[in-house]
């Protein structure tokens, strides 16, 4: 018998079976292959997704399939790990529209897939790097809805914070 | 100088690019670059240079100052607009300004959504102007209602991620971004998870003269107990003093800054001093600038320099890793690998020093190794704000002196103090440099 | 099933409540599926995303104004959460069939288990709301798996922590008492305490406080009640050797307890309470017993009461104090009958006229040392075996010898006589070292030995002297067994003491060399005359126990002039000024003696030098008066007598009149034999020469002692004036005391007397009645 799959499934109902390797990346698929199978992996394993559609599943268990013997380290609060600049190939592997951007964080939040999510949040910081407030709107395309004295107050109270 | 920071970088900010009206003379047109000059120089505190341009800028074409505004400021206002949007440059109300809470107002803006320009909005007006520009090309005259990026819905827990990145890697970044709409203001400047990350970005850092004496005073053989320091380097057991608010203690707590370096310009006048022979009964006055820099680092050391040479020369090279020793490098000929190593000049020399910040924000800077042999220089200066809204960015002086080192065994002036004026010294101010690391 | 509305928070509890039923095992044995884990994550994070796009889940910056209005997303189906954990852990109820702890053990289990699935299930919000309100300083807000245990704590542990511990400890007590229990219960209620202990302030830290407060204490108050009425208990039935046997078992019971089921920190605190209770408490039944053990010679048990006793190492003193006074006693013993059964011998030789003086004197070097040895041998066993060569041991044994070896019926057979083992060691050495001893008297004997009562002994420069004479007779006479064995026993010494120690020994023996060489240079001159062969010896005067004696003071027979003076000569011309005093009281000649039948081999007579002066004048002329002969050989008179007296006694030369009472007598004449008659071809006739030189010989050793003692004790004394000039009297005495021990026990008294000394010479001078001062 060829080793057990765990099998994902996508909210449309469609299945992936991966190596639990790759599926332990999500730390809850790991969790819960774990608390489920407490004897460890006997047989192949359903993972429903109900957030998650086959598109996008397929995405990021494409990252998952790529990443499945990096070891990345636990600690979530490490300011050097959060400033280093995004690995080459995770960059290209970002580089989508911004629907997808979405899409693929959204799942990497949901699955917590941490490095993922991490990748994703630095994609939108180089978005987001060395622009204008206007250029920003622009990006973004969203209005500027502050009055001028909103604006000028809130400027005033928290510009200097930017310096340290 | 006005009440704000001056971002001082190693390119210059292009704003001589202004003759982009053709209807300008030669002359006008030498007029206006000698008149941008001056203010340029004007702007780095150096009085004399910049009163010596106006003249010569007046002197060829008195109505130099309209001629500029007519035809710069108009195009940096444009300029200025075209980056920070519809509010830039628009005449407010201070008293209304005044009267705002902040807080309560960012609070407020807890459940606003982000929205994408309206055609029909007329408040939205000069976007749609951009938009329209920016559609010409494709023949459009009127744009369609396009929705907000799909990425403006990630969960706020995620944007607290990414605003948390730009708070490390582009502090700039994080404010631009904050600024942008009602909802991003609070994402940016209403949580307590980003004044959070800037607490633990800047008090870590800090070199405390309590926890100093406390570790110097540890017997040698034990090791040090980090968490009985007298200020603790976990900064949620110092929280409880400010009311349990980030923000509160970010704004109330002093601390150094390490991005960039701190200036104080000296102006003062000097009598010129006649020819040894000279029967002349006027004497010349001459305005002198000098300044002062100062670059801390979170291990304790700082770096020191007194010179006349202007701030955009000086600031490159002030570096405790600065192999030369000096400020401001002579020029030197790249093809003369010899005039490398020139021999450190006193007047642009880079004196290196510790130094130390207390709990009521008095900064201590003893320099060891300075301009005289026998003396170590200790200098107090006091965390300041610029107009109560640049927060910590301004060091007063509070004394200056030198107490003599003991120069042989038995050297019976070892101790003695010599107390400096700093009468004619001015306070330093802190300028943002976008090249410096907290350790380059 | 459709995922509720994520906006509405009653919908999605109820959504998630039937999962949470099965997670934490309300539906029995049920399994949780896939779907249903995923379910309820997928409900709770919708739950809390919806609430984090509409800026719910961030805390307002604003200062203390607000700061209690967490912020709500997390908060609300935390506190639902928090509502159903005290629900659910209050419905727990208990079989009537099953005890307290049972039910304890039973549901604790499986809602640990259900804790970690919930903690999974609500990891969204674990991840951000409870992570956000932590950092932000709130410190009643926990992840999901901490907040049950908690809840754990408070609805079940608090109201029912008394009958849970005492069930645990009388289990205990039960185990203890043989009974078969079911230890899995004791260790997962004794788990349970540990993850009980949490500390709000630092999730991280492990804390014991539960397990401490509620449990660690109660258990070694009754482990100590129980250990203390058993021991009491067992100890009135049994002996102590069976006692030691009980404690060996009952520590390695606890100690296995201890590891098995109870925290590190306890181990301490337990070992603490049973070395007291069964150890501490009953140590003077276990002293009383080792005298016992000693005398039976019980290593195995001695060894027994030393581990266990050593587990309280301070209990150990009187034990090695027994020790001690028991060696010594047991030395005096032996000793004892050593000297009884030398006087018994002396009592036989004199024909049963006890002479106790001489008893002492008469006891047997090898018997007296090897009976030292003996005991010390017997004991340093013991420390080894039974006591591990513990220091503290070593020591008794180490104090008990040095007493017994100075001290003792045979050393000091009257209270103020000088000890007597040094001279007895010294006779020790010559006898095994002298190649005159038979093999056979020898074996038992040797160096070891001598280092081992060397070690001990107080009068180390006692040994030096008396050890010095018998080398410098065995070097004289040239009877040693073995150069080689001489050196090695020297450099012992000198490791075991000082170079100083050994250095006029050493001096010696590089005499000895020197002699050879010069033997070498004179053999040339000799060889034409009547001497066939010519040994002298070159001995420093201060490095060699003899001096010259004017009695002995003899006329070089003219036939031996030249060999004599060519020593003197020869030996002048290299050194030159030193002064050469011939010891004619040493030595031995060796004579020719032509008075055989014809066609016999001559006689070799041995003769002292005295007597060969007398021999050789009978070359010239066969009798002369006794004042003739006295005129021609020299010496004082009675001298002359003494050595004369062995000639007439075995028939060499005839007396006339007869008798030893004429002998002395000026006109008595000696003639010498024509023929001699013997049996031996070798005559010796200086073993009968009578004199009082061994007394002489004696009193010259002790004098030398007490003179080198003095002046040992006057160059301390002014070393340490020199560097303190003025110091007070007992500091004095302080300082000196020590610096002498390495070779001997200085009395107070002969401090003092040296003391007074150099007052009379001036080296120091009293300031007051109590203080010294140095004149330089």
């Amino acid at each position: 018998m060829s080793a057990p799959k765990v099998i994902v499934i996508s909210s449309d109902d469609e299945k992936f079976p991966v190596d639990p390797k790759v599926a332990e990346k999500s730390l809850l698929m790991k969790n819960m292959i774990n608390d489920l199978n407490p004897d460890g992996l006997q047989e192949d394993f359903e993972i429903p997704t109900p957030n998650v559609r086959a598109n996008v599943l397929a995405k990021v268990l494409e990252w998952c399939e790529h990443h499945k013997n990096t070891i990345f380290p636990d600690d979530d609060d490490d300011d050097a790990r959060k400033s280093a600049p995004v690995e080459e190939w995770d960059k290209n592997f970002l580089k989508v529209d911004q629907e997808m951007l979405y899409e693929i964080m959204l799942a990497a939040n949901y699955l917590n897939i941490r490095p993922l999510l991490d990748a994703g949040c630095k994609m939108v910081a180089e978005m987001i790097k060395g622009k204008s407030p206007e250029e920003l709107r622009r990006i973004f395309n969203i209005v500027n809805d502050f009055s001028p004295e909103e604006e000028a107050a809130i400027r005033r109270e928290n510009e200097w914070a930017e310096d340290r | 100088m006005s009440g704000g920071t001056s971002v001082l970088g190693v390119a210059s900010p292009d704003h001589h690019s202004s003759s982009s009206s053709t209807t300008l003379s030669d002359k006008d047109a030498e007029a206006i670059s000698l008149f941008e000059k001056a203010i340029e120089k004007e702007s780095h505190g150096s009085m004399s240079d910049a009163v010596e341009l106006y003249r010569k800028a007046f002197k060829i074409n008195e109505q130099v100052d309209a001629l500029y505004r007519a035809s710069t400021v108009a195009h940096t206002a444009h300029k200025l607009k075209s980056e920070g949007g519809k509010n830039t440059l628009k005449k407010v109300d201070e008293d209304v300004v005044r009267r705002i809470d902040v807080d309560k107002l960012i609070a407020s803006f807890r459940h606003n959504e982000a929205h994408a320009p309206d055609p029909n909005n007329p408040d939205h007006h000069e976007e749609m102007l951009t938009i329209k520009f920016a559609n010409l090309a494709m023949g459009d005259t009127y744009a369609d209602l396009k929705p907000v990026s799909p990425l403006i819905h990630l969960p706020n827990d995620v944007w607290i991620r990414i605003l948390e990145i730009l708070l490390i890697t582009s502090p700039e970044s994080w404010f631009q971004f904050s600024i942008t709409c009602r909802k991003h203001s609070y994402l940016g400047f209403g949580t307590s998870e980003v004044w959070r990350k800037l607490a633990n970005l800047v008090y870590p850092n800090q070199v405390y003269e309590e926890n100093k004496f406390f570790i110097d005073n540890m017997p040698l053989s034990g090791h040090i107990n980090y968490d009985s320091l007298p200020v603790p380097k976990d900064q949620l057991k110092i929280l409880p003093q400010y009311n349990d608010s980030w923000k509160y203690m970010l704004n109330h707590r002093p601390f150094i800054k390490f991005l960039g370096c701190y200036i104080s310009v000296v102006n003062y006048y000097s009598e010129g001093g006649k020819a040894e022979f000279s029967s002349s009964w006027s004497n010349p006055v001459r305005t002198i600038t000098y300044y002062r820099y100062l670059r801390f680092y979170p291990d304790g050391t700082c770096v020191k320099v007194l010179t006349s040479i202007e701030p955009t020369k000086v600031i490159p090279h002030l570096s405790k890793y600065n192999t030369s020793g000096n400020v401001y490098p002579t020029a030197v000929d790249p093809s003369n690998k010899q005039n490398a190593h020139a021999p450190v000049k006193e007047s642009q020399r880079i004196y290196h020093g510790r130094w130390t910040l207390n709990i009521d924000g008095d900064v201590h800077v003893e320099v060891e190794n300075g301009s005289v042999p026998y003396y170590r220089f200790h200098y107090y200066y006091s965390i300041k704000s610029v107009g109560g809204i640049f927060k910590h960015n301004k060091l007063t002086w509070i004394k200056y002196h030198a107490i003599r080192k003991k120069m042989s065994e038995d050297d019976d002036r070892e101790g003695e103090i010599s107390e400096f004026s700093i009468r004619n010294e001015k306070p330093f101010k802190f300028s943002r440099v976008r090249s410096y690391r907290l350790d380059n | 099933m459709p995922f509720p509305v994520a906006s509405d928070l009653n919908a999605t509890w109820s959504f998630i409540q039937p999962g949470l039923e099965f997670i934490l095992g309300a539906q029995g044995d049920q399994g949780v599926t896939p779907k249903m884990y995923m379910n309820c994550y997928t409900a709770v994070y919708n739950y809390c995303v919806n609430k984090s796009r509409h800026g719910a889940t961030a805390t307002s910056i604003a200062a203390s104004s607000d700061s209690n209005s967490y912020s709500l997303a997390g908060a609300e189906i935390y506190a639902k959460l928090d509502v159903y954990l005290t629900q659910f852990i209050r419905a727990l109820k208990k079989e009537p069939s099953e005890t307290f702890l049972e039910f304890y053990v039973r549901k604790w289990t499986r809602f640990t288990i259900g804790a970690g699935y919930m903690n999974n299930v609500f990891d969204y919000m674990n991840r951000y709301w409870v992570q956000k309100e932590r950092s932000d300083g709130r410190r009643d807000v926990f992840d999901v798996n901490t907040l049950s245990l908690i809840k754990w704590r408070s609805e079940m542990f608090n109201n029912n922590s008394d009958t849970l511990i005492s069930e645990v400890l009388d289990l205990i007590e039960m185990q203890r008492n043989n009974e078969i229990v079911d230890t899995s219960l004791i260790s997962t209620a004794i788990k349970s305490l540990v993850f009980l202990g949490i500390d709000v302030q630092d999730l991280k830290k492990p804390n014991l406080v539960v397990y401490i407060s509620y449990f660690e204490k109660n258990f070694l108050e009754k482990t100590g009640e129980y250990y203390s009425r058993e021991s009491s208990q067992y100890l009135q039935e049994h002996n102590v050797v069976d006692y030691m046997k009980k404690c060996e078992a009952r520590l390695a019971e606890e100690i296995s307890r201890s590891n098995n089921y109870l925290e590190d920190h306890t181990k301490k605190h337990l070992l603490d309470i049973l070395n007291k209770v069964l150890i501490e408490d009953h140590a003077n039944e276990m002293y009383s017993q080792f005298l016992t053990l000693l005398e039976q010679n019980e290593t195995d048990h001695i060894q027994r009461m030393y581990k266990l006793l050593y587990r309280l190492p301070a209990t150990l003193g009187p034990l090695a104090d027994t020790l001690e006074q028991y060696i010594k006693e047991q030395a005096d013993k032996a000793i004892e009958k050593v000297k009884l059964a030398s006087e018994s011998q002396a009592e036989a030789k004199v024909d049963g006229k006890p002479t106790k003086k001489s008893a002492a004197g008469a006891v047997d070097p090898k018997s007296y040392i090897n009976t030292l040895i003996a005991i010390y041998n017997q004991y340093n066993e013991v420390v080894h075996q039974a006591f591990n060569k513990d220091t503290r041991f070593i020591k008794s044994l180490d104090n008990a010898c040095r007493h017994f070896m100075n001290k003792n019926s045979i050393a000091i057979p009257t209270p103020k006589a000088k000890c007597k083992t040094p001279e007895l060691l010294a006779r020790y050495a010559d006898s095994f070292l002298r190649g005159t001893s038979k093999e056979v008297d020898t074996v038992d004997m040797n160096p070891e030995n001598l280092m081992i009562v060397f070690k001990y002994l107080n009068d180390k420069d006692a040994f030096e002297e008396y050890y010095r004479r018998s080398l410098a007779k065995r070097l004289i006479n040239g009877n040693s067994k073995s150069e080689e064995l001489e050196e090695s026993i020297i450099q012992r010494l000198q490791e075991e003491n000082s170079i100083e120690y050994t250095s006029k020994m050493t001096k010696m023996f590089s005499d000895m060399k020197a002699s050879e060489d010069l033997k070498a240079n004179i053999k040339d001159h000799v060889s034409e005359s009547i001497v066939k062969d010519f040994n002298p010896l070159i001995l420093a005067q201060s490095m060699w126990p003899f001096t010259h004696m004017e009695d002995y003071d003899l006329n070089v027979a003219p036939e031996l002039q030249a060999p004599f003076e060519k020593v003197v000569e020869i030996y002048g011309a290299k050194h030159n000024g030193r002064q050469l005093k011939w010891l004619w009281n040493h030595g031995r000649a060796e004579l020719r003696a032509n008075l055989s039948k014809k066609g016999k081999a001559p006689f070799v007579f041995t003769v002292s030098n005295l007597q060969m002066m007398i021999l050789i004048a009978f070359n010239k002329k066969s009798t002369y008066t006794f004042s003739e002969l006295h005129e021609i050989v020299g010496a004082a008179r009675h001298t002359f007598e003494s050595h004369l007296l062995p000639f007439t006694k075995y028939k060499l030369l005839d007396q006339s009149p007869p008798g030893p009472e004429n002998t002395g007598n000026a006109d008595t004449t000696f003639t010498i034999v024509e023929e001699y008659k013997s049996k031996k071809l070798k005559v010796n006739f200086t073993s009968v020469i009578k004199n009082n030189e061994a007394k002489q010989e004696e009193d010259d050793a002790n004098k030398e002692i007490d003179e080198t003692r003095r002046n040992y004790l006057s160059a301390c004394i002014v070393r340490i004036m020199k560097s303190r000039k003025t110091v007070k009297h007992n500091e004095l005495i302080n300082e000196v005391l020590p610096q002498t021990l390495s070779r001997f026990h200085a009395k107070i008294i002969d401090i003092k007397r040296v003391i007074d000394q150099l007052i009379e010479k001036q080296y120091i001078q009293r300031i007051d009645n109590n203080t010294y001062e140095y004149l330089s």
